[in-house]
């Protein structure tokens, strides 16, 4: 599996259009499966990403965001037109990973893969580029937080993922989680502090830069 | 506001999740304790480092077998009714879902039990 080492972004692909978007979900709704299709293009990378972050890996993350559209299409007759669709997206993607780890019973709800050999590859790459320097440190640090994420429990992650990398708003990621803004404030809380141990406990100097 | 009371509000601090009151008081602390100071730069950090948590470049061919998969299943499976459809269920007795027994009146025999399971069945 090729690492990417620079961040991609996450903008979809087709369009951003929000009112191409809605047609588009709008005729998929009544049953136009070419739409559909579109929809699916429009929202692919976003629901990829979150499967892989929740999951932690490529397999996975497909057989969950195949299952992610096959409710999206089962269901989207009850999306309603006032509400955020990517929210809604991403209400029925935590689902579907909820229910992915449950049939994962030996994995106890924390993922484990995030390929052991990730690191080693980020390196022989890192190596070939002329900023090895630059890209050194940035897999480095893509290695320590992938690793530190696979240390929290899944409703953490899951917190944390939407209000940290998908930059929702807490009342946003609550909506999601079916939860109380106070609860999902409890949830980052708790990750941060996980991730920061685990952090404090494999990166020497930790934090040191960003003290002020 | 003391360390102790500092440290359960820095996570929340450092992605900037706290009230504005309680946002100022953690300020006023952190500018005079350099312990706290040093542990707001880790949550900073840790905020920071989530938001790299980046998944691999996945492939063009990836999403398009997802979406081959997908269409393949929706093609093999029939669709969700439409909302007339579903209006309609409403005001008319409920077919048993896919699966299910059609629902049997209790103490009835023979006939009567038999021609509510071809009624329903029917629907």
């Amino acid at each position: 599996m090729a690492l990417a080492l620079e961040m991609p972004l996450l903008v979809d692909a087709p369009t951003s259009d929000p009112s191409s978007l809605s047609l588009l979900i709008e005729r998929a709704a009544n049953g136009d499966t070419a739409a559909f299709e579109q929809v699916m293009i429009h929202s692919e990378q976003r629901v990829m990403a979150m499967t892989w972050r929740m999951l932690g890996n490529e397999a996975d993350a497909r057989d969950a965001s195949q299952e992610v559209f096959l409710r999206v299409y089962k269901y989207l007759g009850r999306f309603r037109r006032d509400q955020d669709f990517f929210a809604w997206l991403y209400g029925i993607t935590v689902n579907v990973c909820r229910d992915f780890l449950k049939k994962r019973q030996t994995h106890s709800s924390r993922f484990v893969s995030f390929g052991e050999d990730a690191g080693d590859v980020a390196f022989e790459v890192a190596a070939a580029h002329p900023d090895a320097e630059h890209v050194l440190v940035q897999a480095q640090q893509r290695e320590l937080i992938t690793k530190a994420m696979a240390t929290l429990p899944f409703k953490e992650r899951a917190s944390i993922v939407l209000r940290d990398v998908e930059g929702l708003s807490t009342e946003e990621v609550a909506r999601i989680m079916k939860s109380s803004a106070t609860t999902v404030r409890s949830q980052i809380s708790s990750a941060r502090k996980k991730i920061r141990v685990y952090c404090q406990q494999h990166q020497p100097g930790f934090g040191e830069g960003k003290a002020r | 506001m003391n360390c102790t009371q500092a440290h359960e509000l820095l996570p929340l601090y450092a992605g900037r999740d706290l009230d504005e009151k309680r946002a100022r008081l953690v300020s006023e602390h952190i500018q005079i304790c350099t312990a706290c100071t040093r542990v707001a730069g880790e949550y900073r950090e840790a905020v920071e480092l989530a938001q790299h948590f980046a998944p691999p470049v996945f492939s063009e061919d990836v999403y398009a077998n997802v979406r081959r998969q997908v269409m393949q299943q929706i093609e093999n499976e029939p669709a969700e009714p439409l909302l007339p459809q579903l209006f309609g269920s409403w005001i008319r007795p409920q077919r048993p879902r896919y699966g299910q027994q059609p629902p049997r009146a209790r103490g009835l025999k023979g006939s009567l039990r038999k021609t509510n399971a071809g009624a329903s069945a029917a629907l």
